[in-house]
């Protein structure tokens, strides 16, 4: 069930709430049990996500352009601008949701599924993942049920069928694919790394599911052109 | 060869080489084109007819069949034997279009039903289209010209070329290209411009009224006029907002910088060779 503090939730966790719309929502909470357990279930998250194994970070990742990004701004000449009328963001904005949040987060157990995941408890835990219906409803599945694992077990599947139909596809679309492929793993784990070192950042995990989301939508259609599934 | 034939009494049947054949249809049909390799182009008219011209090899087929209210056209051919089937469509208007294909090039001029294109390698260019339009390329570019309605395009290695835009929502993302959107941002509207790799280069008109989000983790941010920051998140992330700030706009990119430029004046960024060339054909062939 949602309603309009759904998709805040992560903005408060982010502390990225006014004053009052922070008071607004406590107190929603008190009185909400399903916000209240949603907020939780992404305590739960931001928690387990923090724990994940440190990785040597990319050279030049390591690196915060934050301050200078923030000096460029401080040397834009600033003018007054009158404060934006607020109105509510239409439903299908892209991040900060708690689904979509949800959803990132099976794309990191998905693509860190080592030893270091199950270490850390996390078949026990349960996550969240986005409802069919398109982001707006959030469902608790267990982790074990595993849609990470699923997942996983997906593109494990096309990439082997893939590999075994290659010579059916010709040269010139074989290397497409391949280079595609690459490019599209490349961005998964620039994002992976980039959010294993700041798991706070909304827009690391909303990025790490798109470029996750990408490379699935990519091997399913490379799969497609070589046969389709058998 | 010109055959007008009645939709209803159609199943199937192959064109010929440089064929050129008109078909009766119904409103609602659906027309589905697929072609392997080559270009596939559809204009439209006010007639409740598909006119299907088609240039390709003796040796490969083009079917067309009707069913369920769909109107296929499809080329048959193999796809080692690296033939080029072009096929240019005149539709109604109102026609949904689905058009997919692996090294095809896809134009599509006036449509104002759902449109769907999916292409491996080859470019798409999209001109004056009101409907839905959701263009997929896996190597090379995307360009639309005064879209309107939603617009959502998606590449991997190409660039995302978004001019005279007057959409109510845009979704526009790539991984190792730039995203450049030039347009109207409208009373609530959604707009969503992001790479991996690549920069973002976004247009502002003079009177433009938008709350602007934006993002990197590694990238820069430019503006060539002044913005007044009304929300620094932490990491990497702030917002501002421009007159009423009604429209909402998320500039993403990982690696890239994000420019923001005004209106009328030169994109602050390099495309692909290939995305200046192609616009500047668009816009001289869709502005006739």
């Amino acid at each position: 069930m949602t309603d309009r503090w759904t998709d805040r939730l992560s903005d408060y966790l982010d502390d990225a709430l006014s004053t009052s719309d922070r008071r607004e929502l406590e107190s929603h909470i008190r009185d909400c049990g399903d916000c209240a357990a949603a907020l939780e279930d992404l305590r739960a998250i931001v928690a387990s996500a923090r724990a994940l194994a440190a990785r040597d970070v990319e050279r030049g990742m390591e690196t915060d352009l934050w301050p200078e990004i923030e000096a460029r701004l401080r040397d834009i000449p600033v003018r007054a601008v009158p404060e934006p009328v607020r109105e509510p963001w239409p439903v299908h904005r892209l991040s900060f949701s708690m689904a979509q949040l949800a959803a990132a987060c099976v794309a990191v157990l998905l693509l860190s599924a080592t030893a270091v995941w199950f270490a850390h408890d996390w078949g026990r835990r349960e996550t969240l993942a986005r409802s069919a219906a398109g982001g707006g409803l959030i469902t608790a599945v267990p982790a074990t049920s595993a849609p990470a694992e699923a997942a996983q077990n997906e593109i494990a599947s096309l990439k082997r069928v893939l590999d075994e139909r290659r010579d059916r596809l010709d040269p010139s679309t074989l290397r497409a694919i391949e280079e595609s492929l690459a490019a599209v793993e490349a961005a998964v784990e620039q994002a992976r790394l980039a959010l294993e070192a700041d798991p706070d950042d909304p827009y690391l995990v909303a990025h790490l599911e798109e470029m996750a989301s990408r490379q699935l939508t990519l091997l399913r259609r490379a799969v497609d052109l070589a046969g389709g599934a058998e | 060869m010109l055959a007008s034939l009645a939709f209803a009494a159609l199943t199937a049947f192959t064109l010929a080489s440089d064929a050129d054949t008109t078909i009766a249809v119904t409103p609602g049909t659906t027309l589905q084109v697929a072609n392997y390799a080559g270009s596939v182009v559809v204009e439209t008219w006010k007639r409740d007819a598909v006119r299907i011209e088609a240039t390709h090899s003796e040796e490969d087929k083009i079917w067309i069949r009707s069913m369920d209210g769909v109107l296929l056209v499809k080329t048959t051919t193999s796809p080692k034997a690296q033939r080029n089937a072009d096929i240019h469509i005149t539709a109604p208007t109102w026609m949904n279009l689905e058009v997919s294909g692996t090294h095809t090039d896809v134009a599509v001029e006036g449509t104002r039903g759902a449109l769907t294109v999916t292409t491996v390698s080859g470019d798409v260019e999209v001109a004056g289209s009101r409907g839905r339009a959701v263009l997929n390329t896996v190597n090379h570019d995307i360009r639309v010209i005064r879209g309107s309605g939603t617009v959502v395009t998606e590449s991997v290695n190409g660039d995302c070329v978004l001019r005279s835009m007057d959409a109510d929502t845009v979704d526009a993302s790539t991984i190792n290209g730039s995203v450049v959107f030039e347009g109207v941002y409208r009373p609530a509207g959604f707009y969503r411009l992001a790479s991996h790799h690549g920069d973002v280069a976004v247009a502002v008109p003079g009177a433009c009224n938008g709350t602007f989000a934006v993002a990197t983790f590694s990238g820069g941010f430019t503006s060539a006029f002044p913005v007044s920051v009304t929300g620094a998140n932490k990491g990497r992330r702030f917002q501002f907002a421009l007159g009423d700030g009604r429209a909402r706009i998320e500039l993403k990119s990982f690696q890239g910088t994000i420019h923001l430029y005004r209106a009328g004046t030169r994109i602050p960024i390099q495309l692909h060779p290939e995305s200046h060339e192609g616009l500047a054909r668009d816009i001289e062939h869709f502005d006739r």
